[in-house]
């Protein structure tokens, strides 16, 4: 039996996708990734060379591996905010505190455990290096990538009327 | 190739939709709103698909994909559109801290802001405290921990989101 060419280069995408999870895993779990937003990236464009690769080989013409490629595409964005949410997310966060103290926790304990200034500051620093923010004395001030992000998202939030947010 | 074309055409339509749901509802739980708007939009995306032609009456022959794979793939892309595009560009502008901090600085009249401000500033002036209680408050009201006697416990459903979480950070090597 053979398949058509649309449901071979989403298997294909699939398969790849796996992949690209697994080496995540692999690479993350065993070795030290210094830029680890940068390391995921490429192994899903890894992952999309990969399909365009194996569709020719298989004979799927292009407008199929474009599709297979979207696939992947779908499925960035999907584990992206998957694995964001296990690695930063102060509430899940939150969450493995509370299930690792016996008998739970107060609010205020809680709270206690994230510290403004620290939060702020680690917050700061993350920015500075990602190249939003830059250092001006004392303060901080927006980079031209961090003002069309600022502008972009607040113009986001008026559209969708969602208040200040954060 | 017609389950792309109207995957990205839904997903826009769907977009509108979603615009005309948070102007106009009143609801506090909005991200379950936006899910019920996605689940009603699915079986309309899966009846377009199947009751238009299948070239849409522009696409060449070559370009025509069977029904089942065709319906499958075009599905895939429309949820992964919303889940991943639509919904997560909602938590981010909803929620998101570091975005929080650049709309700050940036809506700051000298459009720079020191450490101490923005801990007072934060979230158009209700302070980095508020950030944290809201979280906390957001643990309850999303049904993965409860109060007992003055106390924060997980419950079953947040016992097993943290061993989910737990499990994932030890084989990602995430610092604690």
């Amino acid at each position: 039996m053979s398949l058509e060419p649309l449901a071979l280069a989403s298997l294909m995408a699939l398969a790849w996708t796996a992949a690209a999870i697994v080496a995540h895993f692999a690479l993350f779990g065993l070795g030290r990734v210094e830029r680890r937003s940068r390391a995921l990236v490429l192994l899903f464009v890894a992952a999309a060379l990969g399909e365009a690769a194996t569709c020719v080989a298989l004979g799927v013409d292009g407008a199929r591996t474009l599709c297979g490629m979207v696939l992947i595409a779908c499925a960035f964005i999907l584990y992206m905010p998957l694995y964001y949410t296990v690695a930063a997310s102060f509430s899940a966060r939150m969450l493995l505190d509370l299930a690792a103290a016996p008998g739970g926790l107060s609010r205020e304990a809680l709270a206690g455990r994230y510290p403004a200034p620290a939060i702020v500051a680690g917050r700061l620093e993350t920015l500075c290096r990602a190249g939003y923010l830059r250092r001006d004395g004392e303060c901080f001030a927006l980079t031209g990538k961090g003002v069309l992000t600022a502008r972009g998202f607040a113009s986001v939030k008026r559209v969708w009327r969602l208040g200040a947010g954060g | 190739m017609k389950g792309l074309v109207l995957a990205a055409a839904g997903s826009l339509v769907l977009a509108a939709a979603i615009t005309v749901l948070l102007r106009t509802a009143r609801t506090e739980r909005r991200v379950d709103a936006l899910l019920r708007l996605f689940v009603v939009s699915l079986p309309v995306f899966i009846a377009v698909y199947l009751f238009t032609p299948a070239d849409l009456g522009m696409l060449p022959a070559s370009l025509v994909d069977g029904r089942l794979a065709g319906v499958l793939y075009g599905v895939a892309v429309y949820a992964a559109l919303f889940l991943g595009g639509w919904l997560q560009l909602y938590n981010l502008a909803e929620r998101g801290f570091s975005l929080r901090i650049l709309i700050d600085i940036d809506e700051h009249p000298a459009r720079a802001m020191t450490r101490a401000e923005l801990l007072r500033g934060y979230g158009a002036g209700r302070g980095i405290d508020w950030m944290v209680a809201k979280r906390v408050d957001g643990l309850v009201s999303e049904g993965f921990a409860e109060l007992h006697a003055d106390r924060l416990v997980p419950t079953s459903r947040g016992q097993r989101a943290a061993s989910l979480f737990a499990t994932a950070r030890a084989a990602l090597r995430l610092p604690a």
